[in-house]
């Protein structure tokens, strides 16, 4: 009786070993910061400053609603800065499903007009004349690219997963993107993407991340092109999770209406 | 013992699933913080009680000169155009003023008070009244729906498309259900459009057939100011996934006059009358994205649009068909490239009119960014396929710091009949230096 117990115990064992073993997949991780509790709806303040290697520098302000609804999520900004864009409102949908493409609306107030503009466009041009192209902006499909587990490391001192992805799609602008993701808020600390040549060409780096109600959130986020000097910082603020908005907020009428 | 086994056989599958999903615990920690949450009410400005100010505007210098001939300013100005909007709760006050210096027109030099509009939005309406810019459809720089707001070719097309357009005093409101917008539009005082006839304008309207002393009166054959002439319409938009749609209806006026001459009865001059006329425009416009490329399409009827007649005959009627098929195209890197045929047919064309039954106009557009969307390059044509004249805008704006852009262009004009012909010899190089704030 006493052996028939101990091989159970054994067998329960090592069970309990091999699954603490048993390694999340790069997808399986890419999904889970993709889960990623952030509430339904949020809002932030976000300021942009373009860095040239020369030290000069540019400034683009615009305030940013999102809401999910489902797997989907539908966001609108509006520039607030500098005076020329100022109003400029961009409106998208953006779908989980890979086979369907994004809505997008942009709403010039000089001429008082919304246009529709394609899904498909943009997505790999510098957003503003930043280092983050439209793509790095929007909420991403996990199966847009193809992750792979790379290893564990501590990185800044927190526990992070590496993982390779690789883009199917053969439009972006980089061949392969690595990337460090904290074990225990699921953000992204640092992520580095390779260029056609498999050369490093942009450097993601993000930092300042605390909790805001109760959600991990990041205020900081630096993107430079390693191959030209120029960087990008981005600073988030007054940022706020489950804030009361309508649905009625993502539709082209209220783009029209700006802020 | 029988506990002890129990336990190991629990532990198990509990411990694997932790081992395999840590993060799940985060995911449902943060769920349960979601839940606990205060709601903040940061987007629905309509909740916000406290007076909320935003100022924005420019300062621009514009200076154009003729590279055809003799060589004089085509244009002269500087203007300030300050914005204001004060919001509070749900209502919020529009205020749009311009100060310009024109040295060519003394009659453009003062103070415009462009758009001042109250507005009311709670909810799902969006209540405003005053006076407003008004813009309907899809087509780019070209009206096939869109007839509220008029247009003021003081300078004919050669300035900023935002600058042509027209307020109208008019009461507006939107429902908005999920994607679909109701709008209403009603103008109790009919606004319309302005064709310069100063002679000492260089885009001035002049008659081309003879060589007579002429007297040009476009205003006094405005309608009057009485409610039976009131505007009235309306827009449906849906905006769809993949896909917008709008039906559109307005009874209106010809907003640009149709013009009447007539000789005098010495034989030896001759008045020129702007002549508008009750007209009703149904119209449809469409977006469709198909994957880089942005298909649009735009018609409508005028009924009983008038149209210009022979010399000393009365103004004719007829219905009168829009249609715009555009492309948009957007390639990446930032490039951005877009075509329209605009085709206009008239049904039953009248016996004494002086236009075509058919006629068509093109557009295109090619634009392209550079160093880091410092430097905008564009070209944008407008091409009379009817006449075969030309009409091409360059332009090369290059952003100097965050507030102030240089622009430099040059307007082309190629035509030997049709509505380019009277700006043949109109070219011009102009240089444009703004401060947005």
């Amino acid at each position: 009786m006493k052996t028939r117990h101990f091989i159970l115990s054994l067998i329960a064992l090592m069970a309990v070993g091999g699954a603490q073993a048993a390694q999340l997949s790069g997808r399986e991780i890419m999904q889970k910061v993709k889960n990623r509790a952030d509430g339904d709806s949020r809002y932030a303040a976000i300021e942009m400053t373009l860095i040239q290697k020369s030290g000069h520098k540019r400034v683009r302000k615009l305030e940013s609603w999102a809401m999910d609804i489902g797997k989907d999520t539908k966001k609108i900004m509006f520039f607030t800065y500098p005076g020329d864009v100022k109003g400029t409102g961009f409106l998208t949908w953006d779908y989980d499903n890979t086979d369907k493409v994004d809505d997008k609306w942009l709403y010039l107030p000089a001429m008082k007009k919304t246009r529709r503009i394609s899904g498909k466009s943009s997505k790999t041009d510098y957003f503003m004349g930043s280092d983050f192209t439209y793509d790095d902006m929007s909420t991403r499909s996990v199966d847009e690219e193809k992750h792979t587990f790379v290893r564990e490391e501590t990185f800044d001192g927190h526990r992070c997963w590496v993982v390779e992805s690789v883009p199917y799609g053969k439009d972006d602008i980089y061949t392969r993107r690595v990337t460090w993701i904290r074990q225990d808020c699921l953000i992204p600390v640092k992520a580095e993407y390779y260029d056609k040549l498999n050369k490093l060409h942009r450097s993601l780096t993000i930092s300042n991340i605390e909790k805001v109600q109760g959600f991990w959130t990041m205020h900081s986020m630096q993107m430079e092109n390693v191959q030209t000097g120029h960087q990008t910082l981005i600073r988030m603020s007054n940022q706020k999770f489950n804030v009361k908005v309508s649905p009625n907020l993502f539709t082209v009428s209220k783009l029209e209406k700006g802020l | 013992m029988k506990r002890l086994r129990l336990w190991i056989l629990l532990l198990v599958p509990l411990l694997s699933a932790r081992a395999r999903a840590q993060t799940d615990t985060l995911l449902q920690t943060t769920a349960d913080m979601e839940r606990q949450a205060i709601e903040r009410e940061a987007s629905d400005a309509s909740d916000d009680p406290s007076l909320q100010v935003r100022v924005k505007g420019f300062l621009d210098t514009y200076h154009a000169v003729r590279t055809e001939g003799k060589a004089d300013w085509m244009a002269s100005r500087t203007r300030a155009r300050g914005e204001v909007t004060l919001e509070k709760g749900p209502a919020s006050l529009f205020l749009s003023l311009n100060a310009t210096y024109n040295a060519l027109l003394n009659d453009r030099t003062g103070l415009e008070l462009r758009e001042a509009y109250l507005s009311y939005a709670k909810g799902n309406v969006d209540l405003r009244v005053g006076r407003q810019i008004i813009v309907w459809g899809v087509a780019d720089a070209l009206c096939i729906t869109d007839c509220v707001s008029p247009m003021d070719y003081t300078e004919f097309l050669a300035q900023d498309y935002d600058d042509i357009r027209i307020p109208v005093n008019a009461l507006r409101v939107r429902y908005t259900w999920r994607s679909l917008t109701l709008e209403a539009v009603c103008i109790p005082v009919g606004a319309f459009g302005i064709l310069p006839t100063d002679p000492h304008n260089p885009w001035a309207l002049r008659p081309t057939a003879t060589s007579l002393p002429y007297t040009i009166d476009l205003e006094s054959g405005r309608p009057a100011k009485r409610l039976a002439n009131m505007e009235f319409g309306g827009r449906l938009t849906l905006n769809l996934s993949g896909l917008d749609l709008s039906l559109s209806g307005l009874r209106t006026w010809n907003k640009m006059p149709v013009v009447a001459a007539h000789i005098a009865d010495d034989g030896r001059s001759l008045r020129v009358d702007g002549l508008y006329r009750r007209m009703t425009m149904i119209g449809a416009d469409c977006a469709l994205p198909i994957g880089r490329f942005v298909l649009r399409g735009e018609t409508a009827c005028y009924f009983d649009e008038p149209q210009e007649a022979t010399v000393d005959m009365d103004v004719l009627r007829s219905n009168v068909l829009h249609a715009l098929i555009g492309i948009d195209w957007f390639p990446g890197h930032d490039w951005n490239v877009s075509a329209q045929y605009a085709h206009r047919h008239l049904t039953g064309r009248p016996d004494n009119a002086t236009v075509y039954r058919n006629t068509g106009l093109a557009t295109a557009r090619i634009g392209k960014e550079l160093l880091r969307n410092t430097l905008k390059l564009s070209t944008f044509a407008y091409i009379d396929v009817t006449n075969g004249g030309v009409f091409n805008r360059f332009s090369a704006a290059y952003a100097l710091n965050d507030q102030i852009e240089l622009t430099a262009g040059y307007d082309f004009f190629h035509a030997d009949k049709g509505k380019f012909a009277a700006y043949g010899k109109n070219s011009e190089a102009w240089v444009k230096l703004k401060y947005s704030f």
